[in-house]
């Protein structure tokens, strides 16, 4: 029964995470998604292995059916990068309780959490990145030139930023108001 | 005086013998309009033949240009989304000024007329030299990148960032960032006049009146441009 509820709340996050992707595939909203909060909530609310499921499947289905085109080789590396958030998820749960305010400074922890998660997503795809254009020749100048530069900069401001007040304003919300839904105490 | 029995039959004979000569030709130029107008059905029966043949292949060759059309569409969709070291990249990103060009001269002696916008691209090599790329064709659906790669036959450096949709460029046409100077994106509307880029050249979408401009230029501490803008 908790395996049939759990592939049931993979599922919902899944189908939750591709649209709102969808809606924010505009350039105006380059780089901010919802995905990062949604994933760190799933595994706060049910378990890094939940989580991690949601990281997987949201991430892998984005990186076929993205209006940009599919992501091709580096989809192995944005799932790994993904997981992160699960795993912050996880340990942010165990670490601040499952009552978490809007604008409280559990929530301000949870926004700092992502932001860091984010940082190390955008280094993690960029160095891919890398790997990916220069391989096999890849040397240590090509890298550090492909993970910070000021492009790669305005990408990581954008995803930091975003994903932080993602942290303190809307996690925190799912975070009360689903288990509430399902008729769960907090 | 009155005609001699002579000169009555003489005339009678003359009469007679221009009959059978007139009827005579008569009947040779109606045999060979008999068969001119034989020669001319089959003629008309080839030319509807040809005609509707003709129609066919016009048909086909107006299907060819629309799948023409589609292709490059295709090839521009997928170029825009290939790994930029990858030979598929390579040689699509300078095949493609080739093939639009050649896909414009066909549709254009073909009388066909394919939605193309126009638009407006300028590049300051930052040495004095300045190019303009005056109301130059680009398919609905191409953006700010793929125009500078058209226009230049492929010579542009950049790395794709498939995470962001984007590229990052580092060159054009034959001039790289060095470790003072770098290549920006402007665009330019009537109200602002020009102004660096608040996005990637991908998220700049062709629209017919477009107008922006790549300048190699050094940077300031906040990554902005320190020439002076066009």
């Amino acid at each position: 029964m908790r395996g049939a509820s759990d592939v049931a709340v993979v599922a919902a996050f899944s189908a939750l995470i591709i649209g709102s992707d969808l809606a924010l595939s505009g350039p105006e909203f380059s780089n901010i998604k919802l995905l990062d909060t949604l994933v760190f909530v799933s595994a706060y609310l049910f378990g890094f292995r939940v989580g991690a499921a949601v990281a997987v499947v949201s991430e892998t289905a984005w990186s076929f059916v993205s209006p940009i085109g599919m992501a091709g080789a580096i989809t192995p590396f944005l799932v790994t990068g993904e997981l992160l958030f699960a795993l912050a998820g996880w340990a942010a749960s165990r670490a601040w309780g499952k009552k978490v305010g809007v604008l409280s400074v559990n929530s301000i922890f949870i926004g700092a959490s992502l932001a860091i998660c984010a940082f190390l997503w955008d280094l993690e795809t960029n160095a891919a990145t890398a790997l990916i254009s220069y391989w096999p020749s890849l040397g240590v100048p090509q890298l550090l030139a492909t993970m910070f530069n000021p492009f790669t900069l305005l990408f990581s401001i954008a995803h930091e930023g975003s994903d932080f007040a993602f942290g303190v304003l809307v996690a925190p919300a799912f975070i009360t108001v689903i288990p509430r839904a399902l008729g769960r105490r907090p | 005086m009155m005609p001699t029995k002579g000169t009555f039959w003489g005339v009678v004979a003359v009469l007679a013998a221009l009959l059978v000569l007139s009827s005579t030709a008569t009947v040779i130029y109606y045999g060979e309009y008999e068969a001119a107008a034989s020669q001319n059905q089959i003629y008309a029966g080839e030319l509807k033949t040809a005609l509707a043949s003709y129609r066919t292949l016009q048909g086909s060759y107006d299907s060819s240009l629309s799948d023409y059309n589609e292709t490059i569409s295709l090839l521009v969709t997928a170029v825009a989304n290939l790994n930029t070291s990858t030979p598929a990249y390579q040689e699509a990103s300078v095949a493609l000024s080739t093939l639009w060009g050649e896909y414009q001269a066909l549709a254009s002696s073909a009388g066909e007329t394919h939605l193309i916008y126009g638009m407006h691209m300028l590049v300051d090599y930052g040495n004095g030299t300045r190019v303009w790329y005056n109301d130059t064709a680009a398919q609905p659906g191409w953006n700010a990148y793929v125009v500078t790669l058209v226009l230049l036959d492929g010579r542009v450096q950049a790395t794709w960032y498939p995470q962001y949709g984007e590229h990052f460029v580092t060159g054009i046409g034959g001039v790289s960032d060095s470790q003072s100077e770098y290549w920006f994106l402007l665009t330019y509307n009537s109200s602002s006049s020009w102004q660096v880029a608040q996005v990637g050249a991908d998220a700049i979408p062709a629209v017919n009146g477009t107008t922006f401009a790549w300048i190699y230029c050094p940077e300031n501490s906040e990554y902005l441009p320190t020439c002076p803008l066009p």
